[in-house]
């Protein structure tokens, strides 16, 4: 007996953004841009917030992303890559020229890195149920290093579903698993040292 | 550390995840997905609705910079093609009235006959000739079409 292939997940998104790439070659551009908003806007904001943490600038981050795919949509071309592929293209092309600005913005006023940490960990803090470690554990996710901090938010973002987030980061599957892997290591090390309880009481 | 694998309904693929423990429950709390932000969509719209307006100003005035520019190369052109023309003539004039007053005593010498007889013929040449010139294109045409 044969089995079906199982598609990879772009195929899969390939097939499913059909309608809109359809839509977009008939010429109905609204439609199909009302369709993708559907579907994209709340993975293009979150895959901003990931990667910029920072809601205001995710917000702007996305909105610039969106318009740019906007533009582009009528010259999108189905048969070169799947819609949510071109789409997380943009948007991260968006998001590492903010990182980009930021970083220059921080070079010149280097006090603002520390306001837009602070604000961050209490932002996460504030999503804490019990509260206990919430704070302390939101500041050692802010010291990971950035691209283990942005695959571990991410990661949660999207559902724990690693194949959205490669999707999401155009990486590899088995290179985020592995960045997943290193941030959680990073995280249990620096629990133990800030003395806030030994490995085994956090993998059980 | 092994990874759960489940099937994701979607894909079909295995779904690995981290393991389920303390940590990931604490960061699965502490990581939540942010909410979109209120009237995103119409935000995006009106943002849309902006910069359409905006980009249409700017090539309109794109299009008027250009217009002014070929409108200023045109003038331009004219001022030198007039200048040019004017400086022709000129030119051919002065050299035509060197030629005729060298050639027409000769001329006349050789016809036997007085120059003041023989300048008005000899400028009735000169500007057939220089007429034949310049309409030489429709008058070959025409030569053609009576011919055929």
């Amino acid at each position: 007996m044969e089995t079906a292939t199982p598609l990879s997940a772009a195929s899969q998104a390939a097939l499913r953004d059909r309608d809109i790439a359809d839509l977009v070659a008939g010429g109905r551009l609204e439609r199909a841009f009302e369709l993708l908003l559907d579907r994209y806007e709340g993975k293009v904001f979150r895959l901003c917030a990931g990667l910029l943490q920072d809601p205001a600038a995710a917000q702007d981050a996305a909105q610039e992303s969106l318009i740019r795919v906007w533009r582009a949509l009528a010259s999108y071309d189905a048969q070169a890559a799947a819609l949510s592929t071109w789409i997380y293209a943009i948007t991260r092309n968006r998001c590492l020229t903010a990182l980009q600005q930021r970083q220059d913005r921080q070079q010149r006023h280097p006090s603002l890195d520390d306001e837009a940490v602070r604000e961050q960990v209490e932002a996460m803090a504030a999503n804490d149920k019990d509260g206990t470690d919430g704070a302390a554990l939101a500041r050692l996710i802010e010291q990971l290093p950035p691209d283990l901090r942005q695959v571990l938010l991410l990661y949660y973002f999207e559902d724990r579903n690693v194949a959205e987030l490669a999707a999401l980061l155009g990486l590899p599957p088995a290179t985020v698993k592995s960045r997943l892997f290193r941030a959680r290591g990073r995280l249990l090390e620096a629990l133990q040292a800030a003395g806030l309880g030994a490995a085994s009481q956090w993998l059980t | 550390m092994p990874y759960s694998a489940s099937a994701s309904p979607e894909s079909g693929e295995p779904d690995e995840r981290l393991p389920r423990d303390v940590l990931d429950q604490r960061l699965g709390d502490l990581l939540a997905p942010p909410p979109l932000p209120a009237n995103f969509r119409q935000d995006l719209w009106r943002a849309i609705a902006a910069a359409s307006a905006q980009e249409l100003a700017q090539r309109r005035h794109a299009l008027e910079l250009e217009r002014a520019r070929q409108l200023r190369r045109l003038q331009t052109d004219y001022v030198r093609m007039r200048r040019d023309t004017l400086a022709m003539v000129l030119a051919a004039a002065v050299t035509a009235g060197a030629a005729l007053a060298v050639a027409l005593p000769w001329l006349a010498a050789q016809l036997n006959t007085s120059v003041a007889l023989l300048t008005p013929w000899a400028l009735l040449t000169l500007a057939l000739a220089a007429a034949a010139w310049i309409w030489r294109g429709p008058l070959l045409a025409l030569a053609w079409q009576w011919v055929d």
